[in-house]
Order: C-alpha cells, then structure tokens, then sequence
C-alpha cells in the first residue's frame, strides 16, 4: 500500500476534531428547563377602622350592660384624640358620629346617639373608667354611677321635661345635642331636627333607631345623603345657647326656635374640660344598642371637628 | 515501511512536476499518478507558482518525518490532556449507550397553582367571597410543582429561581411590611435568600443533597402572600388600601432546571 501523506493528514486532522468534539458538547451533564408562573393580586374586602388603633371608635360589643341595654358614655372634646378617623367632607365642623358596620344584611336591633351639655365635673365615683393623663377617648362613665343614672334618664327621654323656672327652658331642651334616633336614617347627616315651637318646647330624644335604616354595612355604596360607603355619618344640633340658656334676639326677647350644630371649640390650656357647663367645650355623647347580636365589625367613632 | 524505499525517488519526481500541471493540466497528471491522486489534487486548491505550505510539509522524506511525529504529538496531547475528554470517555464506557444518546435526553414539566387560603380572622375586616389577598383574613398561595419526566434515564437535581416581579403597590407595601413572602419546598426542594433588587424579590432554588429526583418524581414549592392588617409602621392596612381592591400585586415565575447527577450522586 501507498504511503499517502495527506490521507494521513486528514485524518489525523479530522480525529482532532471528533475528539475535541466530547468536551464541547457533553462537558456538562443532561439538563432540561421548566417554568412556570401565577399572579396574585388583591381580593375583595369590607373593613372598619380598628378600635384598638382608633381610641375614639367604639365597638358595640364593648359596651357596658345595663338593664336590657348596652350603653357606654364618653366625655367628648375637640382634640386630636377625637378627630376623625378618615377624612369626610364636615361642612358644619361640629360634633358628630359614623356608624361603621360590615354586613351584607343588617340584623335587626336598635340604636341611639345624642349628647349632652355638661353640668359640672364628674366626681371620682362616677368613672368605670377615669380619664387617664387627659385621655378622654379612652374614658367610661359608668352608666350606673348617678350622672350616669341622670345621663341614662336624659338619652331615653324621660329625664328634663320640666320646665326649669329660673331659666324657663326645660332641662333636657337645654342640654340636648340630637345624634342618631327613631327620626333619624341615612338619607341626610344633617337632619331629624325635632320640632319646638320655642323657649317653652321640650325636646327630648324620641326612640332608639333601626340599625337597618341608620347603619350601612356595604363598602361598595355610593355616597349619598349620610352613606358613606360602609359607614353612615350624623352630625349633632341643638336649639339652646352656650350655657343652656334659650337665645335671644337684639331687642332681648326670647329668639325664634332655631336649630344649630353643635360646635366644639378646643379646650384651653390649664383648664379642665371637665368643668365645662356652656356645651362649647365639653360634651357627654350617650351611645346605646339593643338588639340579639350585631355583627362584631359594628361600631361608632365619635368626632368633633 | 515497504513502500518507503520505493516511494521517495518516484513519487518525489512524478508528483512534484504533477502538482503544478494537476492545477494547469489535470487530464494528463490523472494519467501519469495513482487514482488516489486525482482525488487528493482536486480537493487542494489550484496551484499557484509557489508551493504552498501544506505540499512543503510532504514534499521531502524528512519534512513528511518532522510533520507526522508533530501531527502525532498534537494528538496525544488532545487525547490525554483534557480531563473532560477522559471522563466522557469513561462514563460512556461503564453505562448504557442510550444515556448519553441527545435523542432520549432528559425532560421536566413545571405547574403553577393559585390558591385563596384562610390564615385567620379580624373583628374589623371582613373577606368578600372570591379570590384574592385580604388583609389579616386571606392570603394567596402558589403551588410549583416541578416533575421529572419519567422517562427521564437518570436521576436528577433542581437549580433556579423563583422571580417575584411585584407592581408600584406592590413594592410599596414590602417596604412597609405590608406584603409578606413566604416560601417552603417539599421533597428536598429548598427555597432560601430572599432579595429584592430594581422592585424584583428573587429567591434561589436548590435541591438538599441525598434527595435526587428520580424520574417521575416531582417536588413542590409552595410560596404563600399574605398581607397583614396592621404594617411594620402601624398603618391600618385594610382601610389605607380600602381604594385598591383587587388590584394586581406581584407575579411569580419559577425557572427551574434540571441537571443529571453523576451516577455516583444516585439514590439507590
């Protein structure tokens, strides 16, 4: 056989190759690929402001019992602790409550707000809770204390009918702030002014709202009127004049009955709120429920300004 | 070595003047050469009046010594020198053919679930019915499960990542702790270093050794979002976000691969 030196030469240079070719290809070990993805997003939700982070909020089943109804009483100034926990258009910037609630079907029960003009300062015996370092919001008068009692009295409309003869207004007309009662339902914040014909009227809180017509348990609801998505907003007024007495007109006669929002102004320094009588600085907000069972997301904020 | 003593005179002398006329004349260098020379003359190029390198690496019998001995060295080295080349060698040589053949490779099939989960209930909150995270009361969980082919023919082990890509909100909220990752693996599989880099959370993937995925055999990953009620800065979380209900958060993807062990890294 010939000696054929470029045969050779290619075929050594072609076993380079083929032996060059494994370390290339299979340097590494088998592998494959897989993949794989979702998405995840936010659901769907009703929620209320948390009472544990909101002191001014309050859940009703936190209230205390007291005969066959759950009551709780707050001393209410305008302060940051009883500002309002989310923003909402408060064109009367005055007192005023939102009734929080989730539920697709409100239970039914009752409801009824209003506040009061205070008389003086609470004595030590009066508190289940005592307002702690100026905390207020987190104060409870104890429904069965005497002001208590005389508070409890005023809110289910049997206390203050009488005429009071040094001031010729009964006592009731001139403490009441009206709030959420049987007058009242969620078309209008403002609304449910009683009717007094003047100085000499009584007005008085009637009975105790349906939650149904007073609550909104649907986040998705349109404002409209007191709604505000899941929470109605009502907003305080009164017929009497700083200090309880009936307001007058230029000439010094006994002015027209003529409602008002009652209108908080913040306490001044070094003074104790507490004391106040003219219903501009203080007021005492009675909260009461009846009812089975409410839903636990059911609760009232209390805010002034 | 027989046609050595014959070859150099003749076939220096009949194929040095043969080269210039192959590329001139072919028809009659054909006829004064062997037939193989035809073929090697016609795969080189046409000849030029100066040799070129490769006819002056055969031309003489020491140069064809010099060139052989060098083509041979080279040679030897790429056979011995490259431990990739031995190690190929070996595996083919101690298990079946097929495992090497690219046409029965390996495969692997990844899934991915979405799931509501319940993680616990609040006074304040209240889910609506469907799917998606609500704060303190549902969270999401995605279910990877990555399979082996069972026709795989070796054993295997998973490296990759998972990438969570989150939105503006998204981002948002995890700075706030108010989005919560978390991620756990099955069957060897392990998920750990978390980091969030250019608003993507992206965690390493990673098989336990001693837990190789026999063909057929799959592990799970499971990663469940949960956003809390209250964040790391107290905010209420399911009242601040009360305005972006069911709006996207993050998507997940998860790239696995799987690589053959060597057959040493085999469970039995």
């Amino acid at each position: 056989m010939k000696f054929r030196p470029r045969l050779i030469a290619l075929g050594v240079g072609l076993a380079l190759a083929a032996v060059g070719i494994p370390t290339a290809v299979t340097g590494a070990y088998l592998t494959t690929t897989a993949s794989a993805s979702a998405d995840t997003a936010l659901g769907n939700w009703c929620s209320v402001p948390d009472p544990a982070k909101k002191a001014n909020v309050y859940a009703l089943s936190d209230f205390q019992s007291v005969g066959s109804s759950r009551v709780l009483i707050v001393p209410v100034v305008r302060s940051a602790q009883f500002a309002s926990t989310e923003g909402i258009a408060n064109t009367t910037d005055g007192l005023g409550v939102r009734l929080w609630g989730c539920a697709d079907k409100i239970p039914a029960g009752s409801v009824r707000v209003s506040a009061w003009r205070g008389t003086g300062a609470p004595t030590a015996g009066d508190w289940s809770v005592a307002p702690a370092a100026g905390n207020l919001a987190a104060a409870r008068l104890n429904p069965a204390g005497a002001l208590g009692s005389s508070l409890r009295a005023l809110a289910d409309g049997t206390g203050g009918q009488a005429i009071d003869p040094a001031t010729g207004v009964a006592a009731s007309t001139s403490r009441y702030s009206w709030l959420v009662d049987a007058n009242r339902n969620r078309s209008d914040r403002v609304g449910a002014v009683p009717a007094c014909g003047g100085k000499d009227c009584v007005v008085a809180p009637t009975g105790a709202a349906a939650l149904d017509s007073v609550f909104s348990g649907n986040a998705a609801a349109t404002p409209s009127g007191a709604v505000h998505g899941n929470s109605a907003v009502y907003l305080a007024a009164n017929y009497y004049a700083p200090g309880g007495t009936w307001p007058k007109t230029p000439a010094g006669t006994a002015a027209p009955a003529s409602a008002h929002p009652t209108v908080l102004t913040p306490p001044a320094a070094g003074t104790n709120p507490l004391e106040d009588t003219t219903g501009s600085v203080l007021q005492w907000v009675v909260l009461e429920w009846t009812g089975a069972q409410v839903p636990p997301s059911f609760e009232i904020e209390v805010f002034a300004g | 070595m027989s046609t050595d003593p014959q070859q150099p005179a003749p076939g220096t002398e009949s194929e040095t003047p043969s080269a210039p006329k192959s590329g001139a004349v072919p028809d009659s260098a054909a006829e004064s050469t062997s037939a193989s020379v035809p073929e090697s003359a016609a795969a080189v190029a046409p000849a030029t009046a100066k040799e070129s390198l490769f006819r002056r690496l055969f031309r003489t019998r020491s140069a064809r010594v010099w060139t052989v001995a060098v083509l041979a060295a080279l040679t030897g080295v790429a056979l011995l020198g490259g431990p990739g080349t031995i190690a190929y060698l070996s595996d083919q040589a101690s298990g079946p053919t097929a495992t090497i053949s690219a046409a029965t490779g390996i495969s692997a099939t990844a899934t991915a679930t979405l799931d509501t989960v319940t993680t616990g209930t609040s006074r304040t909150i209240v889910a609506a019915p469907g799917t998606g995270i609500v704060p303190g009361v549902r969270a999401q969980r995605i279910r990877f499960v990555v399979t082996a082919a069972a026709t795989n023919p070796v054993q295997t082990k998973i490296s990759g990542t998972i990438t969570a890509t989150a939105t503006d909100l998204g981002v948002t909220m995890y700075g706030r702790g108010a989005l919560k990752i978390g991620a756990e693996g099955s069957a060897g599989c392990t998920v750990s270093g978390a980091q969030l880099s250019a608003g993507k959370i992206t965690a390493t993937l990673t098989q336990t050794p001693n837990t190789t995925l026999k063909p057929g055999a799959s592990c799970t990953i499971d990663v469940t979002v949960a956003v809390p009620a209250t964040a790391d800065d107290g905010g209420d979380v399911a009242r601040e976000l009360r305005e972006l209900k069911s709006s996207p958060l993050a998507a997940f993807k998860l790239d696995a691969t799987l690589t053959q062990v060597p057959r040493s890294e085999e469970r039995p």
